[in-house]
């Protein structure tokens, strides 16, 4: 049977920067010692009282403002009780009943080309646990505290993916959404950005199938692989005749499986209820106002933007707006050369990207910045030197040398654009090789290529291909 | 908080009040002068005399006792009127689920791995937690820890804590509708004097049933203020004073009033040893 269809909604918690706690002054760095950046909120001491973050509140205010959802003016922090060694309160401080954030879409864009609308359930604040480390100690585990009470916003889509594909794009899109808008890091490797996929299958028409959370997956590709996994075992063990049960599973990268954690009948009730620590949230007209006003133009906005204005190509435009910070360097290159901006993206994402690649620098840290990559394109717009020169002066200015304007003088760069001297070098070059005249005559119509690039090496790169083209076709007498 | 005197209440007060900008609860506002209020007098004062905290339960002794201290007040100039608190009887009820609920979760912090009792010998993670809390806590913290998780408990919440913290929407309501028209509220501060002790530790609701006129306050969010009245028996009887939120001031202005005309503040009960 090959009717199944995969119905997958994900959970991501992503790590808001903001530099202390959801609840505390503690710091968020990542990295430092054990225990290190706990305070006596974040160990639990009796007496202590939470007092939230603002900065928190705003970074997932703004967030709400981005997916176009419902940002409540008034949302509760409740308490999720469980016992584990790294949760020191033995609770939780989440949002259950009234989230700061509900509803909103994110638009995902696959690899195929293909768009689709997500749907969010909600997003909400909630801090983070510490961490066990179990194998540093002889039977024993550690609990690092660190991380506990680090603040996220969980966000919760609607179940509306169908495959794997989907979710990674959805994934995605949410991971430069947040990084966008500078609420989160976005480093997977230490755990800003994690996500728990519910997978479950069906036939189309029929009611939903069981669903099987898989837990605190840190990787597109393992969530790719996971859900993947997960979505053969499911067919799999019904068509055997088998009953999904409801699950947590964990992803176990190594052997590419997803293997139970604790069944639905394991699973602890919350006992949620408000936190009679913390008054409710409220965020005023003025505050969302704003917020408003600060939220950034947006990835997909400015992608139709450089389509629909900037005339580039779909392309070029989704990889501009992958990071804002490429897209603010375009821009800012782009506005100084109006009507350019074709010649722009091509820069951008060709020689500064390849040049920033093997640098393993960020384009914030570009030893180009955007105003000297602007007075190098600014030469090729006027003539001044060809688009292939243009290439050895920004290795030049790469490797630290001053301005494109210095090296280009420096080094006599400037383009040869006199007709006279191209005409005169032209005679030179065909006086050189008439034996490749005379075949070029004869039909061989390659030979145009190899007269070219003599007169290009006779001026060192220098002349204006344009008019060497020109003015070789004229004395070879080509028309048009 | 408890002092010799209504006066050293209000110094105490003056030096602990004010905002706690580590307590997210805690109100960002001016502290009224408690010590200029102590000279205040009572002259004008309106006194509700809140018909619930007379109800049943309450003895005749007690009854006698506490409008004997209300007469004294109303002979220094305050005016009594008789006031309802219909939804008072529910506090009890209501208090003792929310209570308990709280409890629950704000005990969870003790489990034996950072602080606190720590069995001995645990075989893993879970025998840790059950023995260092049965070892650590008593047998009331353990009845309001069972108590709590269980109104806290799916499928039940809406029937008890949901519930309940309505109910405490009515008290407080009630409260705020009494003091459109008075300043203070007054009562007996409990049913009848102290019970022996563990007298009542076998009926745990019979004990919680003592608490009638105290948890209210709680409940509604308002200062309140036990004045001693006098003996019966032998053992101490208090005059309860409630206040509107944050009007502590009228507290000790009526208090120091009272320990103006009566000498039961120094009072020592029979057979006392100071």
């Amino acid at each position: 049977m090959n009717d199944w269809q995969a119905v997958i909604g994900l959970e991501i918690h992503v790590q808001l920067n903001t530099r202390s706690k959801l609840f505390s002054g503690a710091s968020t760095a990542y990295g430092a010692e054990p225990n290190t950046q706990a305070s006596w909120v974040d160990v639990a001491l009796p007496g202590t009282l939470p007092v939230p973050n603002i900065e928190a509140i705003r970074k997932a205010v703004t967030f709400g403002l981005a997916v176009g959802a419902d940002v409540a003016a008034e949302s509760i922090f409740a308490r999720k009780n469980y016992f584990y060694p790294d949760s020191p309160k033995g609770y939780q401080i989440s949002q259950y009943e009234r989230p700061i954030v509900a509803g909103g879409t994110i638009l995902a864009r696959l690899d195929d080309g293909r768009e689709i609308t997500v749907q969010l359930t909600r997003a909400h604040l909630e801090e983070d646990a510490g961490k066990s480390v179990h194998d540093a100690f002889h039977a024993a585990s550690g609990i690092d505290l660190n991380r506990a009470g680090t603040a996220l916003i969980e966000v919760v889509s609607e179940p509306v993916m169908h495959s794997s594909a989907e979710a990674v794009a959805y994934m995605k899109a949410v991971h430069r959404l947040v990084r966008w808008l500078d609420i989160c890091d976005g480093n997977l490797q230490e755990g800003s950005f994690r996500c728990d996929a519910n997978v479950s299958v069906h036939q189309p028409g029929t009611p939903f199938g069981t669903r099987c959370e898989i837990k605190n997956v840190n990787s597109f590709r393992f969530v790719e692989k996971a859900i993947d996994y997960e979505i053969e075992r499911q067919i799999r063990a019904i068509e055997n005749g088998e009953r999904i049960v409801q699950e947590t599973r964990l992803y176990d990268a190594a052997a590419n499986k997803t293997r139970t954690m604790r069944s639905k009948e394991d699973a602890e009730d919350y006992r949620y209820f408000p936190d009679p620590d913390l008054p409710p949230i409220r965020v005023t007209a003025t505050e969302f106002d704003a917020l408003r006003a600060t939220l950034p133009e947006l990835p997909d906005a400015r992608r139709s933007r450089y389509i629909d204005a900037h005339g580039l190509t779909a392309y070029d435009a989704n990889k501009l707006t992958e990071e804002r910070s490429t897209s603010d360097y375009f821009e800012a290159v782009a506005n100084a050369l109006p009507g350019h901006s074709k010649l722009v993206a091509n820069w951008v994402n060709g020689e500064l990207a390849a040049a920033l690649n093997e640098a393993q620098s960020a384009i914030t840290a570009s030893r180009i910045g955007a105003p000297a990559l602007a007075g190098l394109l600014a030469r090729i717009v006027d003539g001044t030197i060809s688009g292939k020169i243009a290439k050895d002066v920004f290795a030049a200015m790469w490797a630290g040398e001053q301005s494109a304007d210095a090296i280009i003088d420096a080094r006599g760069l400037r383009q040869i654009s006199d007709s006279g001297a191209i005409g005169q070098m032209l005679d030179d070059v065909l006086a050189q090789f008439p034996e490749q005249v005379a075949k070029y005559r004869a039909g061989d119509a390659k030979l145009f290529q190899f007269l070219v690039g003599q007169a290009m090496k006779a001026t060192k790169g220098k002349a204006n291909p344009t008019q060497v083209n020109e003015l070789l076709r004229e004395r070879l007498g080509v028309t048009g | 908080m408890i002092a010799r005197s209504a006066a050293d209440c209000a110094d105490v007060l003056q030096a602990m009040a004010g905002h706690d900008p580590r307590d997210a609860t805690s109100v960002d506002r001016t502290v009224d002068d408690y010590r200029a209020a102590l000279d205040r007098g009572v002259r004008g004062l309106r006194i509700g005399i809140a018909r619930e905290l007379f109800s049943a339960g309450v003895s005749d002794a007690m009854q006698t006792t506490v409008h004997r201290a209300l007469h004294e007040l109303e002979a220094a100039g305050a005016i009594l009127v008789e006031i309802d608190l219909p939804s008072l009887p529910l506090s009890i009820p209501a208090y003792y689920v929310i209570a308990p609920a709280e409890a629950s979760s704000n005990l969870a912090r003790y489990d034996g791995v950072r602080y606190g009792r720590r069995a001995a010998a645990v075989k893993g993670l879970h025998d840790l937690y059950s023995r260092s809390r049965a070892e650590g806590f008593g047998t009331e913290v353990k009845r309001r820890i069972l108590t709590g998780t269980y109104v806290l408990s799916s499928g039940y919440y809406d029937a008890y804590y949901l519930r309940a913290q309505q109910v405490r929407r009515l008290i407080a309501n009630d409260f705020a509708r009494a003091f459109a028209t008075v300043d203070l509220i007054a009562g007996p501060t409990t049913p009848d004097v102290a019970f022996k002790l563990g007298e009542k530790t076998a009926d745990p609701l019979a004990m919680y049933a003592a608490d009638i006129n105290t948890v209210a306050v709680n409940l509604a969010g308002l200062p309140a203020m036990s004045v001693p009245a006098g003996f019966i028996g032998g053992l101490p009887a208090g005059l309860q004073l409630i206040g509107q939120a944050f009007d502590e001031a009228s507290l000790f202005a009526a208090g120091h009033a009272l320990q103006s005309r009566t000498d039961w503040h120094l009072a020592m009960a029979p057979g006392a040893v100071r």
